[in-house]
């Protein structure tokens, strides 16, 4: 597999009115074509800010990350779904193409045909507050993919979800990611989703944070989120990011 | 519908009824007994007047005519203080937002006015503007504008900063964030600052025609204080009263139709 995305010593430092505080020590790791890569890591270790200077909403302090694509179009998926209330979920899933000004008629046929794909189709004309949870975050999954994305950037989309749904919507969010072959970074705290979706996870220290440990993930019989974490592997996966993220309670 | 539901139904009608015959008993009981203490001359009917006497007073005045110019001369200064107001706060609200440095070096002036009892600027402004209608707007606008920038701003830094990251993270501009986010999702807020603000505004133009007018129901009210005709200050007040729940309830009828907010 060929890298999309390398990212090479990243440093991130906040400046309060008091003092400077680091948030990301030094982070590299190269991101493969088509893979799933899963960072995690204690709250507020750095993950988000990575994910941030990656999409190009916030600034590294030093380092740099280069795209082997020309212009690549980053999809953001945030921790809620963040849709707007006073639009239709149709016209939320415009949003991106709107502001891109790439709303046109081809465009909105491949929306709909998401719409439709994702058996959300007779919801389009609904508001946000008619649907469920894991509902409102496919469609903002949808509202990313709409901009037709070389890379995906997910932001522990699935925390503000209840424990079931959490679980429904990991394992859509896998296999639509799966059938788009888009390359992804996720940022979770939860080491079990880690493990059931992703190809390589990076484990990150406490902050300010660096890379403790990257593992390539290999489960018999790989399949979708649930089913992987009937993997013989799993657990010890599992026991040993446990172990690398020490994580005292 | 069970037996259960629909005895709560009943009862919380027959709550709701109680409340409305209790205003009703209150206002029916306070205008009966004024008329009757000032009948019996247990209060002085030309100092407390009386309610026959305010209402004789104002059909008077709807005789003559003269009502209708000092109630249009209200209404026309409030409305056009008001969308004054409601536009000038906007547009520097959203100053304020775009520049925070600005925003940090005018917030204790806003402070600062907004505290400041402006009836103690009538003189200058009388001198400034003149002793005419523009005199009563600007303070119509010393009180409302600043209630408005400060009510329509604080709407704007309420919005979700994690809608804020999306946009940016699709690309998009100051121009547009405040298109497809700041001013929608601030709508609510703008839409029940109208409330405050018309409120505000009638306070302004009330003290503004007791300063300086020749019309309007201020002016109605400080000439019969002049006049010592209290029956007269008292029918203005009470046109006043109906006005003011007139303008605000014809303000919240508006902000139900504009509130449709999915």
């Amino acid at each position: 597999m060929n890298n999309l995305l390398d990212i090479h010593e990243i440093k991130k430092n906040y400046i309060t009115d008091k003092e400077e505080i680091e948030a990301i020590k030094s982070i590299s790791f190269s991101v493969k074509k088509g893979e799933i890569i899963t960072l995690v890591g204690s709250s507020g270790c750095g993950k988000s800010s990575l994910l941030s200077i990656i999409a190009g909403i916030d600034h590294a302090t030093n380092g740099s990350f280069q795209f082997h694509k020309e212009n690549p179009i980053i999809g953001y998926m945030l921790q809620n779904d963040a849709l707007f209330p006073w639009l239709t979920i149709y016209q939320n899933a415009l949003l991106g193409l709107k502001i891109q000004k790439k709303n046109t008629k081809e465009n909105q046929e491949y929306v709909k045909k998401l719409f439709k794909t994702y058996n959300l189709e007779e919801f389009m004309n609904k508001y946000p507050k008619e649907l469920s949870g894991g509902m409102k975050q496919r469609v903002a999954l949808i509202r990313t993919l709409a901009i037709k994305p070389d890379i995906l950037l997910l932001d522990e989309p699935f925390s503000a979800l209840d424990y079931q749904s959490r679980l429904a919507v990991s394992d859509d969010v896998f296999k639509i990611i799966k059938r788009e072959k888009i390359t992804t970074i996720m940022v979770s705290h939860d080491i079990a989703e880690a493990i059931s979706m992703s190809d390589r996870i990076v484990v990150l220290s406490k902050r300010p944070c660096y890379v403790k440990k990257i593992y390539d993930i290999y489960l018999t019989n790989k399949q979708n989120p649930i089913e992987n974490r009937k993997a013989k592997e799993f657990a010890d996966y599992y026991n040993k990011i446990w172990k690398d993220l020490d994580i005292f309670v | 519908m069970s037996e259960e539901a629909k005895k709560i139904i009943k009862k919380k009608k027959q709550k709701k009824y109680f409340i409305i015959f209790a205003q009703l008993f209150i206002v029916i009981t306070f205008f009966i007994g004024w008329e009757i203490l000032a009948k019996a001359k247990v209060i002085n009917p030309f100092i407390f007047s009386s309610p026959s006497r305010i209402l004789k007073t104002i059909y008077e005045l709807i005789l003559s005519g003269e009502l209708w110019i000092h109630i249009y001369t209200t209404l026309y200064e409030t409305i056009l203080a008001f969308i004054i107001g409601i536009s000038c706060g906007f547009i520097i609200a959203i100053l304020l937002y775009e520049f925070p440095t600005l925003a940090k070096i005018i917030d204790p002036f806003l402070t600062m006015i907004n505290s400041l009892p402006k009836v103690a600027l009538g003189p200058i402004i009388i001198i400034w503007a003149g002793a005419n209608t523009n005199s009563i707007i600007v303070m119509a606008l010393l009180i409302n504008l600043i209630v408005s920038i400060l009510n329509i701003y604080n709407g704007f830094l309420g919005v979700d900063e994690t809608k804020i990251k999306l946009l940016k993270s699709f690309g998009a501009n100051k121009i547009q964030i405040l298109k497809h986010l700041i001013i929608p999702e601030s709508k609510r807020t703008i839409i029940s600052s109208l409330k405050i603000n018309i409120s505000m505004t009638l306070i302004g133009v009330i003290m503004g025609e007791f300063l300086v007018s020749k019309k309007g129901i201020g002016y109605l009210i400080i000439y019969g204080t002049q006049v010592f005709n209290l029956t007269l200050v008292m029918a203005g007040i009470l046109v006043l009263i109906v006005l003011s729940f007139l303008i605000y309830e014809v303000v919240s009828f508006i902000e139900k139709k504009l509130s449709t907010d999915r």
